[in-house]
């Protein structure tokens, strides 16, 4: 791995919170390392897949939380479709009404870089 | 001048994992690790039947804490003062889990589950992490009760007056730390697992779309590929559910009464993404903290802490008094991961009153916000004074050859 490079350009550095201090304390084995420490990671238990385990008090609000946002976005939906698009007569008006539209069929698109 | 750490950083990445106390999780270390705050073997908790609940080593990676031990406001108002009725003289005492977590199971035997935890060969990967890097004594959940309300703030530094589990909406001028990085022309995403499990953070957010979305399959791509956002915040699997082809996804949040294991297994996977990179690896600092205690025991007092200036009825908390948000809620594990910290830091807590330094999730947008953003005026004064943890990055970069690697 390269060694870091000691740059001239600095972080600001805002003094509005304290800041953690570190603290180094002396481990138990203080040598340093000769190699990388490699730990296996033990592999879950196959039986532990249960998809039919009663669902908590937290997923269960997660899906009131997505239900509502659900509700919302159809609210938007709504309005989109109902807008009357004869009234939109400008380049402005219609590539705005667009974006909107397609925002929702295509959310991933997002918006295009400015050239 | 900074130290070289913070002068190379330009990732912070957070992993929230579910429901874990320290003690139950990273307790076991102090046995070999004397500067960590955790567990002698001889603390206790009262039983129902007047017995002594010793803390025992015996966690098991599941099927142990079912049902899900209490862990909302009411639940943790006993946990934390042993059942004594709000008033202006109780003290703390940390005697109410075992007395607590019995109004479920409804078993004295099973009570004494909730004193279990795990010696640290049984959680190779948080326990290493935490000797191999910066080990937090003393970080709290900012709030006594369940995981929205404390997971609100470390999206916004406040959980605007809530303390359960319903949705709130944001009247108040107090912006996302997302919102804040991305109207400053900083990149921030919140990485869920996939769609299965989606996300936590969900009406607040949701319009954002897709600047702040994205899963975790991309989290690992933007590690290889250069391209991970300045802040990035991840949330594991909430559940079991069928993979795409017909494959298992196991919830990896370690929310009782999921698999720990898979929970060790996320947390390793999200290191090995970072860790491979060397580009990324050398310009990031990896938070792995958990959103509250989910009911089980630690020995450390909540300390007090600065109000954020809201406050919840006595309707909405359930123990017949209001809650002015100036105490913390119960610890957690938290573990900062940088090749720029040096081995078996440990930074420390209420045990050491003359050097302590406390940190509860405001800690995270202040850490951000003061790195990316110098500052923000529409912050709670909770976040304002919050303790920050990049000054934990040195002037030393480890080598490769001294940091560990986890084989899945």
């Amino acid at each position: 791995m390269p060694k870091p490079k000691q740059k001239s350009k600095t972080k600001p550095q805002p003094k509005a919170a304290p800041e953690a201090k570190a603290a180094p304390v002396p481990s138990a084995s203080p040598e340093p390392a000769t190699g990388p420490l490699v730990i296996d990671v033990p592999r879950t238990d196959p039986g532990a897949f249960n998809p039919d385990r009663p669902a908590g008090k937290l997923l269960q609000s997660q899906c009131a939380h997505l239900r509502e946002a659900l509700i919302r976005h159809l609210h938007q939906v709504t309005a989109l479709a109902a807008t009357d698009i004869r009234s939109l007569k400008t380049e402005g008006q219609i590539s705005d009404y667009i974006h909107r539209v397609t925002s929702v069929l295509h959310p991933r698109g997002g918006p295009a870089e400015k050239r | 001048m900074p130290p070289a750490g913070l002068d190379n950083l330009k990732h912070i990445v957070v992993l929230m994992m579910e429901n874990r106390s320290f003690d139950h999780m990273l307790g076991g270390l102090m046995k070999k690790y004397p500067k960590v705050n955790g567990l002698t073997g001889n603390e206790s908790n009262p039983d129902t039947k007047g017995a002594i609940a010793k803390v025992q080593p015996n966690a098991e990676f599941q099927s142990q804490l079912d049902p899900d031990p209490d862990h909302h406001f009411p639940g943790v108002d006993l946990q934390i003062y042993g059942g004594q009725p709000p008033g202006p003289d109780r003290v703390p005492n940390m005697q109410g889990f075992v007395k607590d977590y019995f109004t479920q199971t409804n078993d004295v035997k099973r009570s004494h589950f909730i004193m279990s935890y795990f010696t640290p060969d049984k959680l190779p990967v948080l326990s290493t992490l935490a000797t191999e890097y910066a080990l937090f004594n003393g970080w709290f959940s900012s709030i006594p009760g369940p995981t929205i309300c404390n997971r609100a703030f470390a999206h916004y530094g406040t959980s605007f007056g809530q303390v359960g589990m319903d949705i709130f909406y944001i009247l108040d001028p107090i912006p996302s730390i997302y919102d804040r990085m991305i109207k400053a022309g900083h990149t921030a995403k919140i990485y869920y697992y996939d769609q299965q499990s989606s996300t936590m953070e969900i009406v607040n957010l949701l319009k954002n779309q897709p600047q702040i979305f994205a899963n975790y399959d991309q989290f690992v791509a933007d590690c290889a590929g250069d391209t991970l956002p300045e802040y990035s915040f991840i949330e594991p699997c909430y559940n079991d559910h069928a993979g795409a082809g017909g494959g298992q996804i196991l919830a990896s949040d370690q929310h009782p009464d999921h698999n720990v294991r898979e929970g060790e297994r996320f947390i390793a996977n999200t290191y090995n993404a970072i860790r491979k990179n060397p580009k990324i690896w050398e310009t990031t600092a990896l938070l792995i903290v958990y959103d509250e205690h989910g009911g089980i025991y630690d020995h450390v007092v909540p300390p007090a802490c600065t109000p954020d200036g809201y406050s919840a009825k006595a309707a909405d908390t359930g123990i017949g008094i209001p809650f002015n948000f100036d105490r913390l809620g119960i610890r957690v594990p938290a573990v900062l991961v940088s090749p720029w910290i040096p081995r078996n830091t440990i930074v420390p807590g209420t045990e050491d009153p003359a050097n302590q330094q406390i940190f509860e999730h405001a800690s995270i947008p202040a850490t951000v916000t003061k790195f990316f953003l110098q500052d923000d005026a529409k912050r709670t004064v909770r976040e304002k004074q919050a303790n920050t943890f990049l000054g934990l990055l040195t002037n030393t970069m480890r080598p490769d050859n001294d940091c560990v690697a986890f084989n899945l």
